[in-house]
């Protein structure tokens, strides 16, 4: 008897399977696996902030007319002369090397939260890392960070972890020095200086950014406006996203001040913004540098234990997306 | 699904078409879902998912279409033939495996592999196919 005839379809049995066996590896490698991690030594991605949030030390406190002062004496920065007085607010917090104030704006039919952030010293904007590690696919929210990190104020990164490429340094380490492979990636510098930047990854190595000072390196992008001018058009949008989204984007003022921005989206009451939108909005509020970070269902802001913009993936159900990183003051 | 040119039953007319049949049908299926998952990435879109039907056409349902219409059945054609259908089968995957990654703003390394994969098995099955209806006979 023929071979061929007797098992005719065998052939394509296999290779079906194997063929639908690697395409579903290929998901869970994507999606779901976590691989390439890095654990710091003797590094901690928890440092305590030295005021006490909680409202429950043994330190003196005052309040009146919802602000909550207190007065521990201690202070974090290791300087002289602080008062070690924290106020805060619901929408506020201010001590001697920290002020946060947070507005909400409604534009463009959407809410928008701007943080907005005086430092005595450019240390105090870092990053946290989900897990304490770096790594493809190892994901928390934003608030789960945020409180393991002691931040006071938080907003979601670049979601390193979704993609092979793309630098990465956080609070100087350099994680991953793969140039992004999209055309034009760029990317932001954070230095230790405080100065900020955004470059091209295809005229930079990571390591030459390293050299040179750097602190944090964000890739994601792009660039929403510089020196006053938006730098992105109204066709402009990050890969083929061509509608409005939530939006997360930090801007910078001046020496340690900035801005954090996230804005709402994909809801009944927040249509979102598009990149022309948000790069309008930055420029009004003052940044000679506004860059974009990750939107959709990532943007998150989280202040003193709350979220309080309203995070979603669909519009249909507000709820936190689990990120690889966030920025935060702290 | 038969696609017969006389629709009398003879069952070598069913079955000559049928791999061009299945192909259209591979490509119908992709349309259809290429929409419907538009509809639901917010708007974004990837021409590798857009056209991942365009793929089973040109891959698939064309040549099949071809050596059926001009009858070609040559001998020592069995590997290559299914080679090409791997082949054009891993391509099509691939494509749309890139559309997903592409709408989700990630990658992986794999998809480039099934792509490559299925390419060379094209290419074989193709350069198999094409000595053996050169260098041997021809079943009508």
């Amino acid at each position: 008897m023929n071979r061929k005839k007797k098992h005719p379809y065998l052939w394509a049995l296999i290779y079906g399977i194997l063929l639908t066996a690697v395409t579903i590896y290929a998901l869970l490698d994507a999606f779901l696996l976590p691989h390439n991690i890095v654990y710091i030594d003797g590094v901690s991605e928890t440092e305590a902030v030295s005021e006490d949030l909680t409202f429950d030390s043994t330190s003196s406190e005052t309040e009146e007319d919802g602000v909550v002062t207190k007065e521990d004496g201690s202070s974090d920065d290791g300087t002289d002369g602080g008062t070690g007085e924290v106020t805060v607010t619901d929408t506020s917090y201010k001590d001697d090397n920290i002020s946060i104030t947070i507005t909400t704006y409604r534009e463009y039919d959407t809410d928008i939260y701007v943080a907005e952030i005086i430092l005595s010293a450019p240390s105090y904007l870092k990053t946290g890392l989900a897990e304490g590690a770096f790594g493809r696919n190892l994901k928390a929210k934003t608030s789960e960070i945020a409180e393991d990190v002691g931040a006071i104020l938080a907003i979601n990164g670049d979601y390193y972890g979704y993609r092979d490429t793309g630098y990465v340094m956080r609070n100087g380490y350099l994680y991953r020095t793969a140039a992004s492979d999209e055309e034009g990636a760029e990317t932001l510098v954070i230095y230790e200086d405080g100065t900020w930047e955004t470059v091209y990854e295809a005229d930079v190595t990571a390591e030459e950014l390293a050299e040179a000072g750097a602190y944090q390196i964000f890739s994601f992008g792009p660039t929403l406006s510089a020196d006053g001018v938006i730098s992105v058009d109204v066709d402009t949008e990050v890969e083929q996203a061509m509608s409005s989204n939530p939006r997360t984007a930090v801007g910078y003022i001046s020496d340690c001040h900035y801005v954090f921005v996230v804005s709402d989206g994909r809801t009944d009451e927040s249509e979102g913004l598009t990149l022309y939108e948000l790069a309008e909005f930055m420029n009004n509020l003052g940044c000679e540098l506004a860059y974009n970070l990750d939107g959709g269902g990532s943007s998150t802001m989280w202040f003193l234990g709350s979220v309080i913009n309203n995070p979603t993936t669909n519009g249909d159900k507000i709820k936190e997306r689990s990120v690889s990183d966030i920025v935060y003051i702290g | 699904m038969y696609i017969s040119d006389d629709g009398c039953g003879d069952p070598r007319a069913k079955a000559k078409y049928k791999w061009t049949a299945l192909y259209i049908a591979v490509s119908v299926f992709l349309f259809v879902f290429s929409r419907v998952y538009y509809l639901y990435s917010h708007n974004v879109h990837s021409p590798y998912m857009t056209f991942a039907f365009a793929v089973a056409l040109v891959l698939g349902a064309f040549p099949c279409f071809v050596t059926s219409f001009l009858k070609l059945k040559p001998d020592g054609a069995y590997i290559p033939v299914r080679l090409y259908h791997s082949g054009a089968a891993a391509v099509t995957v691939g494509c749309v495996l890139r559309g997903v990654f592409d709408i989700a703003g990630t990658s992986s390394v794999y998809q480039g592999y099934i792509m490559w994969t299925g390419l060379v098995m094209l290419v074989l099955g193709t350069v198999g196919y094409i000595a053996a209806v050169s260098g041997g006979g021809i079943k009508k």
